[in-house]
């Protein structure tokens, strides 16, 4: 028969015990809430990574317009000009690009584009069953431009969240390499449990759509978002030779 | 531990999601518009909106001690330092102080990237017969690609925040802001606008000042606009002065700070005479009013007024603009001394023709023709009970 324990150590032990129930009963509680957190966290991904792809569409938008700009600079605006000239008015009459706010106008574009891929490919996702089987099979026997773009699309875009997630937990730490690092992991920590879920959800249930009209509108929205996400959100060009 | 971590990572995944899209800007805006509360600007995501890390560092540089100009190597006006220890840090500013360069550009760009890269560039810019090589802009096509992305943030924008540091309020301070910088109720359009700029309460007829030196790039009206000019300071920095009624400026003309550029009125899209000051630092609109807390240094203008008179008698451009004396140090000097690009001031320029060309510094509608130019009664700022200037008043 062992003596019996002080009465202090039995006060600790006993508030541990209590305590490690408490986290246990919250545990079980905070994983009651798994299907709405893992929902919630996949759109949240998504967004982040259609957003850095967007954030790009917009710079590329506006050197577009800039050299349009410049373009018609060169080659309609003395014609132009001469013409309104020609009619009593100032030379800058008809020149109807001079002074376009070029950089609200692709500022726009991006947050359209980006408003309407975050919702195709949410919504390729949340419309489906919970845990559906992946099957090489299915997705040839579903092959088409749609089953084509959103798969390589929607990994860009979730790759890309992680990424950006990574950056953003990275920007909160102090300057130092073990940051780098967390950030690392914990991007990947989200890519493994948000990222990975979604595109097998939306990939288990692509199917023939038969109107391969509205899969080309679908692709041309998302083409570029998908591009741009793996050019700038997968962190894998700066290694290759 | 499982549904606690995954909780964690969930808060993590939508905290970014809340701040740093506008998908999470719509949510924060439904939010706001639950609390009755100013939603966010869904735009500001793209860095091409609205220039966050440059109003910022442009508010830093005000708070900043202005440094003694004796201690600042020769050629660095005070400005300058005050633009290059805000944006690069005290640090930087006494190393680029120490290299002892005169030039600004050849300074900050060897901080930036080092004498070796900057040495080899403009090596190969001589060697591909560049005429000035040793010029930034002659040899940055030489820098590698990061390289050349570090020099522009450094003199680009070094050289464009002490450009605008150096602005001046165009009119008297103690006239209120009726309209500042942000989002607003438009007072004609009556919808919700981003106001990229301040209206200031200016009567018909106040004289309006450049800024700062620069040249004109637009004098002419439209249906928005009304009468505006619009000034290139220099490094991406323009100034816009809308709703005018009278210019007193041309296009292509070079104008010193604290010249008169046009008289405040009542034209285009305007609900009652004001002026419309616009500030834009690289196409981005920047609030102005940051810099009315610098511009202590205003004075009157001493140029007499002109009459704007008709079309039909033309004006030739000023031929001496090209020649401007060096600008003068502040705008006392430059208003005491007045303009140097104009040495006859009672001669008439010419009105610009009412267009219908689209406007810069306000989102623009269905074009009206602007009114006629008529001369202006010019009317004296009043100066005996200025408001406190540090907080505009906000009305529409």
């Amino acid at each position: 028969m062992s003596p019996p324990r002080p009465l202090a150590i039995r006060i600790v032990v006993g508030i541990g015990r209590l305590l490690g129930r408490l986290l246990r009963g919250s545990d079980r509680a905070a994983g009651g809430l798994a299907r709405v957190s893992a929902t919630l966290g996949q759109v949240a991904l998504v967004c982040l990574g259609v957003h850095l792809a967007a954030d790009q569409l917009d710079d590329r938008a506006l050197a577009g317009l800039t050299a349009l700009q410049g373009w018609l600079d060169t080659t309609l605006a003395g014609p132009l000009g001469g013409a309104a000239e020609s009619m009593g008015m100032g030379f800058d009459a008809l020149l109807f690009w001079d002074g376009l706010p070029l950089s609200t106008m692709s500022a726009w574009l991006a947050l359209v584009v980006e408003l309407l891929a975050a919702a195709l490919l949410c919504s390729s996702f949340l419309l489906t069953g919970r845990k559906p089987t992946l099957s090489w099979s299915a997705w040839r026997s579903a092959l088409s431009i749609h089953a084509l773009v959103l798969p390589i699309t929607l990994a860009g875009v979730l790759l890309a969240g992680s990424w950006s997630m990574a950056m953003a937990a990275e920007d909160l730490m102090p300057v130092h390499v073990a940051s780098r690092w967390a950030a690392g992991l914990l991007g990947l920590a989200v890519l493994l449990r948000f990222g990975l879920p979604a595109w097998g959800r939306a990939v288990a249930v692509l199917e023939r759509s038969g109107k391969p009209r509205r899969d080309l509108l679908v692709a041309l929205v998302m083409t570029p978002v998908g591009l741009l996400a793996w050019m700038h959100g997968v962190p894998i060009w700066g290694w290759l030779p | 531990m499982r549904g606690w971590s995954e909780l964690l990572l969930l808060g993590a995944v939508c905290t970014a999601c809340w701040f740093r899209t506008p998908v999470g800007g719509l949510a924060h805006n439904a939010v706001a518009w639950l609390r009755d509360e100013e939603g966010r600007d869904l735009l500001s995501h793209f860095d091409t909106r609205l220039p966050t890390r440059m109003e910022e560092t442009l508010r830093q540089a005000l708070v900043v001690a202005e440094p003694d100009p004796q201690d600042l190597p020769e050629g660095w006006s005070p400005a300058l330092h005050l633009a290059v220890q805000a944006h690069l840090g005290e640090d930087a500013a006494k190393a680029i102080a120490a290299m002892g360069m005169d030039q600004p550009e050849d300074a900050l760009e060897t901080w930036a990237i080092g004498a070796e890269q900057r040495g080899r560039a403009i090596r190969r810019a001589a060697a591909a017969g560049e005429p000035h090589p040793e010029l930034f802009a002659a040899h940055r096509r030489f820098l590698p690609a990061e390289a050349a992305a570090k020099a522009d943030e450094a003199v680009g924008e070094v050289l464009a925040l002490s450009t605008a540091l150096d602005l001046s309020w165009p009119v008297d301070p103690s006239w209120r802001v009726s309209s500042p910088f942000g989002w607003r109720e438009h007072p004609t359009l009556k919808s919700r606008r981003f106001h990229e700029g301040v209206d200031l309460a200016t009567p018909v007829g106040t004289r309006v000042q450049a800024a700062g030196d620069g040249s004109v790039e637009r004098a002419r009206a439209d249906g928005v606009n009304g009468k505006y000019v619009k000034l290139a300071h220099g490094h991406g920095v323009t100034t816009a002065y809308c709703h005018g009624d009278a210019f007193h400026v041309s296009k292509g003309q070079r104008v010193r700070r604290g010249e008169v550029v046009m008289q405040s009125g009542n034209t285009g899209r305007s609900s009652g005479p004001h002026l419309h000051f616009g500030l834009r630092i690289d196409g981005h609109a920047v609030d102005p009013a940051l810099l009315r807390s610098a511009s202590g240094d205003w004075t009157a203008p001493s140029t007499p007024l002109r009459p704007v008179v008709a079309p039909q008698q033309p004006v030739q451009p000023e031929p001496a603009a090209a020649e401007a004396p060096e600008p003068a140090p502040d705008g006392a000097a430059a208003s005491e001394t007045g303009p140097a690009t104009d040495p006859t001031p009672a001669e008439p320029i010419e009105a610009p023709q009412p267009t219908a060309g689209p406007a810069t510094a306000e989102p623009i509608e269905a074009p009206e023709p602007a009114a006629e130019p008529t001369a202006p009664e010019f009317t004296e700022p009043p100066r005996a009970e200025p408001p406190p200037l540090a907080v505009p008043e906000i009305s529409s």
